[in-house]
């Protein structure tokens, strides 16, 4: 009996174990594949890198709030850690029965990050846009005594599955920079002579690009999203275009997207 | 009289600029007709306006706004090519006010009820 019992805890501790993700590995494949794709990406690509550290803008909603509140959220990496950040927004007021919040504002504070030799200090002013692309006013590393009249707020280091959870956030904003990419140069090679600049461009950025380095990365969005999936569009578009392949980016069973809505 | 015919001179001078100013040259322009091909993209991502205030899926998004936004640019071509009616941020703006204000039209009784799409006008 006793035998079995072992047996079990010794099966539950090695399975446990066994899905534990290696959020290290997965973080330094998120930032190669960042590091390849950044001369490719549009404009209005949104993993921002600043002081060392990488970054990409979340929302959230706070809970027990209505009607419901947001409030900004950073998901950052630095080293093998992945930390998040959460800034309320920064005023709100009441006009009536109307409540409003000012999320598009900038989002003055002070962060405090934990680092293997104590804490980083940075200065931070981020606007969300809720259409066209952030704008980060101010990011340094600086003496706290600049930054004092803000609100400070410290980084919430991240473990296990829910460093994978806010990893994906990063790995999100450059599923969905690609994928404006591969829908883009689609578009240009439709119908060449009716492209526009932007389809043009991404066409030539398309063509640069070599994604072996975005293979396998663990990002799954919804309707089955996934890098690798646009790795195999980016092949697709390739193919039709008639350029050479780019070497090895084309994982092996993957699907496509339906990027011909044109 | 000379003084007169001055003082006329500098206020001409002065529409002129004022006139400059604010004329889009043609590479704005052409900006402005980009907007269609990234804003879908870009407005639908998660973190965004149009996919957080309504209940529909990123490609439903990207397919109405794509419209939208490309009849908001077809609405006023005739005004933007005028250069007495703003400079690229105004215009900008302006494309991108009719296309929220469009889609909101068009998805009635699918708009979320939270504190941003209230502030940003688009829940009623």
């Amino acid at each position: 009996m006793k035998t079995r019992i072992a047996f079990c805890v010794l099966a539950f501790c090695t399975t446990a174990m066994a899905s534990e993700p290696d959020v290290a590995a997965e973080i330094k494949k998120t930032l190669a594949c960042h590091q390849s794709y950044l001369k490719s990406a549009s404009p209005f690509y949104e993993v921002f890198e600043r002081e060392g550290l990488t970054f990409g803008r979340g929302i959230t909603t706070l809970p027990n709030t209505t009607p419901r509140r947001s409030a900004l959220m950073l998901s950052m990496t630095d080293g093998d850690q992945i930390y998040t950040v959460t800034v309320p927004s920064p005023q709100s007021s009441s006009r009536g029965t109307i409540e409003y919040d000012f999320y598009g504002a900038p989002h003055v504070f002070k962060m405090v990050v934990p680092a293997k030799d104590g804490e980083k200090s940075f200065c931070v002013s981020y606007e969300p846009d809720m259409i066209d692309k952030d704008h980060i006013r101010k990011f340094e590393k600086s003496p706290p005594a600049s930054c004092d009249s803000s609100q400070t707020i410290r980084a919430q280091t991240q473990t296990g599955k829910d460093a994978m959870m806010y990893l994906r956030t990063i790995q999100s904003r450059i599923h969905d920079n690609m994928r404006a990419m591969v829908y883009n140069a689609n578009a240009y090679y439709n119908n060449p002579a009716k492209a526009s600049r932007t389809e043009r461009d991404a066409a030539d950025r398309l063509a640069q690009f070599n994604g072996q380095k975005c293979q396998g990365l663990s990002y799954e969005g919804l309707f089955g999203a996934s890098i690798d999936k646009q790795l195999a569009e980016m092949e697709k578009v390739r193919a039709r275009a008639g350029t050479p392949a780019a070497p090895a980016t084309t994982p092996s069973g993957t699907g496509g997207t339906g990027t011909g809505r044109r | 009289m000379a003084l007169a015919w001055l003082s006329r001179l500098f206020f001409v001078f002065l529409f002129l600029i004022s006139q400059a100013s604010f004329a889009l040259i043609e590479s704005e322009r052409e900006e402005l007709r980009q907007i269609p091909d990234w804003m879908p993209y870009q407005g639908c991502q998660e973190t965004k306006l149009l996919k957080q205030c309504f209940k529909w899926t990123q490609e439903e998004c990207e397919i109405m706004t794509e419209r939208v936004s490309q009849s908001c640019l077809n609405m006023h071509d005739s005004q933007f090519r005028d250069p007495r009616t703003g400079n690229l941020d105004f215009w900008k703006d302006k494309i991108k006010d009719c296309t929220i204000r469009d889609v909101r039209a068009k998805m009635r009784g699918r708009i979320v009820d939270s504190m941003i799409c209230r502030n940003k006008g688009v829940y009623p």
